[in-house]
């Protein structure tokens, strides 16, 4: 095509390293610093050149050696820090230092080009690492000033200066919103991945990128709190208190359960070796579905459950069915699982009863709940086996074991000492300071040893709820372990030892068991009106994350379903979708083509006056040509239309007098005034 | 809110007139898939923002187009031929574009159809471009000339202009097809090595009449078609409306025919062409009277800028 390949201009230049600088900056805090370092010196080579007249790489055979060994180097470094295999990290890696090498070396409107292009691949790098909102406004910033770049070498500067450019790419990016979202609501999302994905692909959730990590296994003896397939005593000796969100629940109807009874049920534990709990394998587990019996009222809600790669679904204990959206299964002890590992943002409907009876008439996997490890817990065993003997039934023993907890000087404590030797023991005994595992397990133990079947519930406890929107947000902190006994007739009976000791961590949540700081800024948390108005903030601040989270970042297949749903779409399906994008998308294209023959009126009003009159007479057929003055239009207007002679030169003296010589705003309103009684017929 | 509707539906049929094509260019389709492969790796690794900028930037190339169209839309072109050239030397129009909408319109790339016979496949190499225009402001008009190199004699012919451009982001290539009958005429090159021809006798010839010339008043005749207006004699047509030119005697002009006969020694018809062209041209230097003989033509003799213009009009349109 007639492209004259010319090399683009300083000015051009110096735009486009501004735009990719903004866009690599998420970049210089994900990726290790030599990547920030590097794409830095190269962009200021390139900016050194333009202010300068410092040499490019192409000037000699030095620079160029220079250029491409640095370049060289930074692949070997990609490769030494990242492995071979270019994942997520590394290919945004290589990709920011790659670009900045390359504006080094702009040379044709070609190379520019593909930086420009480039450049907006970097943005959707960005993506991989946050999705937050920030994010969204650092996209459009970086396509408008992309998108003036291309505007740029594709005009004269004299012709659009930067600001006029400006103004038309925040104009043309203002106008590609609406089919935007058009698309983004309608074109039928896909599950992916197509293809494998890197191992560190990560799910890139709200804000933060910490990977949940196994609690129990940590050589570092601390431990994120959070969920895990088996949970180990006394190992741990700090929790760090995470506060990335785990999931969020929308009631029905605004109605929510009291805050004693937010028990959000997950993996159950059957198994012990006096340290280690873990579940029943799946080889031993029943496929009977278990027995459920409610009482009172449902609680209806939607639960949206940030990815965790693992393939339990939390519901508030106790759920009577399995969701409906994500295929999904009850097990025999009232767990939820999914079919498919959670890797993405997961929605699901449920209706749980807080009052219920699980499994009454008998649990087919009743023995494991019995099972202890041999030989362990001596001091524990002979405990239980005095206290029984001494109760009248299960009941009472399990008051005299929670009073235990209560009365002694048991404390609820993030940070215990490490346990050494008979774990359970020890804490009864010695130590008595820990957090919910701790009390969960030590008290399944005490039911165990005294021939009451028990079993180790893990889940969150607590919430909490934004007044703005009355989402309720369980957080990683809010992680919790609770016991769960069988009794005869009254089935799996929920028992949180914890709440003996702590009833505060129960009734009040987590976050007021930690410092005030942790929940204000330490400059205000001591005067009580900028705490309120901070935690206003906050809330209304979360509620639009929660809706950005849900609704935004979120949006997949099945968000797309319940909310196309919601628009009265009924079993939305791609191929519905397909249809009406494609009538929606023509439709806009057509309201954009006729917006586009909208004729913007003249800046000067005598202009328009004068138009209008001119329209007036192009009725009766008479119609001024270009290159007709308006003296020598009046002049045949006058031949044509005797009877208006007057009219004619008096609005054409005044029109001329208005725009060739002074401008009065009398005049105006007078000329206004003319050629609105000027009614010509013929 | 009638007149308003209207004018918009006037508009729009104007506007249907014009036919615009819109083509992606090399830099478009390479967009294109750029977006291809962003939405892949943001359906790859589920990502909600990556599908988010994918449309952003869809959208945006769907919104360039509709900027590339209208920016080639409402556009007025005017051609105007200016004065006939010699063939070599560049054949001069003037253009003019009225932007009749109320948007600014820039970076125009004014082509003609260089070779009107090449196939309709190859379009794009048929046209040659000849000007670059940066902006036209709203309801304003700019112009420019327009040179083109001749080759032939004869009437040349800009054949069909075509106004295209990039704007505004390269993306897309628009142009749309003015076609021209403006002609400008191109006169044989003025070239040859033979001598200006003696008058038909050899010697300097006493001629019958006054040698009419351009230095001495010699009377008054009727105005002949051709002759040029200064020497219309103006008070005398005030006098009773009847054209009369001034004569002059030029006691050292010589009557010259230039003719066809005296070319035997080129055998090329456009060398020939050429060598009358130049002795024209010699002999209205040096004030001579001249006529032209060609095959089947005759031209009187006379001289002054319209004479010559004649001349050299017959020799370019000489068809042999």
């Amino acid at each position: 095509m007639a492209k004259a390949d010319t090399s683009p201009d300083h000015h051009a230049i110096n735009q486009l390293i501004i735009a990719l600088f903004i866009g690599a900056l998420p970049h210089f805090v994900y990726q290790p610093f030599w990547v920030g370092l590097a794409f830095v010196l190269m962009i200021s080579w390139r900016l050194l050149h333009s202010y300068r007249g410092w040499p490019l790489p192409a000037a000699s055979r030095w620079l160029k050696v220079l250029h491409n060994g640095t370049a060289a180097l930074m692949i070997v470094l990609i490769f030494g820090q990242f492995g071979l295999t270019i994942g997520r990290d590394a290919g945004a890696a290589l990709l920011t230092i790659m670009l900045a090498f390359k504006v080094v070396e702009i040379r044709s409107l070609r190379d520019y080009y593909l930086s420009c292009f480039l450049g907006f691949f970097l943005v959707i790098t960005n993506f991989f690492y946050s999705q937050s909102m920030l994010m969204v406004v650092l996209m459009m910033l970086v396509v408008v000033l992309l998108t003036s770049c291309l505007i740029s070498v594709n005009s004269e500067s004299s012709a659009l200066p930067i600001k006029r450019r400006l103004k038309l790419s925040v104009q043309m990016v203002l106008q590609a919103v609406p089919v935007m979202l058009i698309l983004f609501v309608l074109f039928p999302r896909i599950s992916g991945p197509i293809w494998g994905l890197p191992q560190d692909a990560g799910t890139a959730t709200t804000t933060t990128m910490t990977e949940q990590i196994t609690l129990g296994e940590l050589p570092t003896q601390t431990g994120t709190t959070g969920m895990s397939e088996e949970i180990q005593m006394g190992k741990i000796s700090q929790l760090i208190q995470s506060d990335e969100i785990a999931f969020r629940v929308e009631f029905e109807n605004d109605v929510l359960p009291p805050a004693s009874a937010r028990y959000w049920r997950g993996p159950v534990l059957w198994q012990t070796n006096g340290t280690v709990w873990s579940p029943l394998p799946e080889s031993e587990r029943s496929r009977a579905a278990p027995q459920i019996g409610v009482r009172g009222e449902a609680y209806q809600y939607t639960m949206t459950l940030e990815p965790h790669n693992k393939r339990w679904l939390f519901a508030l204990d106790l759920p009577t069915e399995k969701p409906a959206v994500v295929p999904a299964y009850m097990t025999s002890d009232a767990e939820l699982h999914s079919q498919k590992r959670i890797k993405n943002r997961a929605q699901y409907s449920l209706e749980s009863h807080t009052d219920y009876q699980l499994n009454p008439g008998g649990d087919p996997n009743l023995w494991a709940a019995l099972q202890l490890p041999e030989g362990k817990h001596p001091r524990t065993r002979q405990l239980a086996s005095e206290w029984i003997q001494a109760s009248e039934g299960p009941e009472q023993y399990i008051d005299r074991v929670l009073q235990f907890f209560n009365q002694q000087n048991f404390v609820y404590s993030l940070s215990p000492p490490i346990l050494q030797g008979d774990t359970v023991d020890q804490f009864l005994f010695e130590t008595r300071e820990g957090f919910c595992e701790h009390y969960a397990a030590s008290f399944t133990i005490l039911m165990r040893a005294a021939e009451i079947p028990a079993r180790i519930v893990t889940g969150y406890q607590g919430g909490e709820v934004n007044p703005v929107d009355n989402v309720l947000t369980v957080r990683q902190r809010d992680a919790h372990a609770w016991s769960e006994v069988w009794l005869p007739e009254r089935g799996w009976v929920r028992i949180d030892p914890t709440s003996a000791v702590s009833s505060q961590r129960v009734e009040e949540g987590m976050s007021n068991i930690l410092p005030s700081e942790r929940t204000s800024p330490r400059l205000i948390a001591r005067n009580d009106t900028l705490v309120e108005v901070w935690r206003d903030l906050q809330n209304n601040w979360n509620a639009l994350n929660t809706a950005w989270d849900i609704w935004i970042v979120g949006y997949g297949p099945q968000i797309q379903k319940t909310f196309l749903s919601r628009l009265g779409m009924d079993n939305p399906d791609w191929r519905k979708m397909a249809v009406i994008l494609t009538l929606l998308l023509a439709l806009t294209g057509i309201v954009m083509l006729l917006l586009s023959y909208y004729r913007r009126a003249h800046p000067d009003p005598v202009v328009r006056l004068y138009s209008l009159f001119c329209h007036k007479l192009a009725r009766l057929g008479l119609n001024k040509s270009e290159h007709e003055g308006p003296l020598d239009f009046a002049a045949r207007a006058q031949n044509h239309l005797p009877q208006y002679q007057q009219q004619i030169e008096s609005i054409t003296r005044l029109y001329t007098q208005l725009r060739y010589r002074h401008a009065s705003d009398a005049l105006l309103s007078e000329l206004e005034l003319q050629i609105k009684q000027f009614q010509p017929r013929k | 809110m009638t007149s308003a509707l209207a004018a918009f539906w006037q508009r729009l049929r104007d506007s249907q007139k014009q036919r615009i094509y819109i083509l992606p260019t090399r830099a478009g389709y390479g967009f294109a898939g750029l977006l291809l492969l962003m939405l892949l790796g943001a359906i790859n690794y589920n990502n909600s923002l990556g599908h988010l900028l994918s449309f952003l930037l869809a959208s945006l190339g769907h919104v360039t187009m509709h900027h590339s169209h209208r920016n080639l839309r409402l556009l007025n072109v005017k051609v105007t031929p200016l004065e006939p050239v010699f063939c070599e030397q560049n054949a001069r129009f003037k253009l003019s574009i009225q932007n009749e909408d109320s948007r600014d319109r820039y970076q125009l790339e004014i082509a003609h159809k260089k070779y009107p016979q090449m196939s309709r496949w190859r379009f794009f190499k048929a046209y040659e471009p000849l000007q670059k225009i940066a902006y036209i402001d709203a309801d304003n008009m700019t112009s420019c000339h327009l040179e083109v190199k001749t080759h032939r004699r004869g009437w040349h012919s800009l054949n069909s202009l075509r106004v295209a451009s990039l704007y505004p982001l390269g993306l897309f290539y628009s142009w749309t097809i003015y076609p021209q009958t403006a002609q400008v005429l191109v006169y044989p090159q003025a070239r040859g090595k033979l001598p200006l021809p003696a008058p038909p006798d050899g010697g300097r010839q006493q001629l019958k009449g006054e040698q009419l010339g351009d230095d001495d008043f010699a009377g008054l005749r009727n105005y002949r078609e051709g002759e040029p207006l200064h020497r219309v004699a103006w008070k005398a047509v005030a006098r009773d409306e009847v054209m009369r030119s001034k004569q002059f005697s030029s006691p050292e002009g010589h009557e010259l025919v230039l003719s066809w006969q005296d070319l035997v020694s080129l055998t090329d018809t456009e060398a020939k062409l050429s060598q009358l062209s130049s002795w024209v041209m010699q002999a209205e230097r040096a004030g001579h009277r001249y006529g032209l003989q060609l095959p089947g033509n005759r031209i009187e003799a006379g001289n002054g800028s319209q004479h010559q213009h004649l001349c050299l009009k017959t020799l370019a349109l000489y068809h042999g």
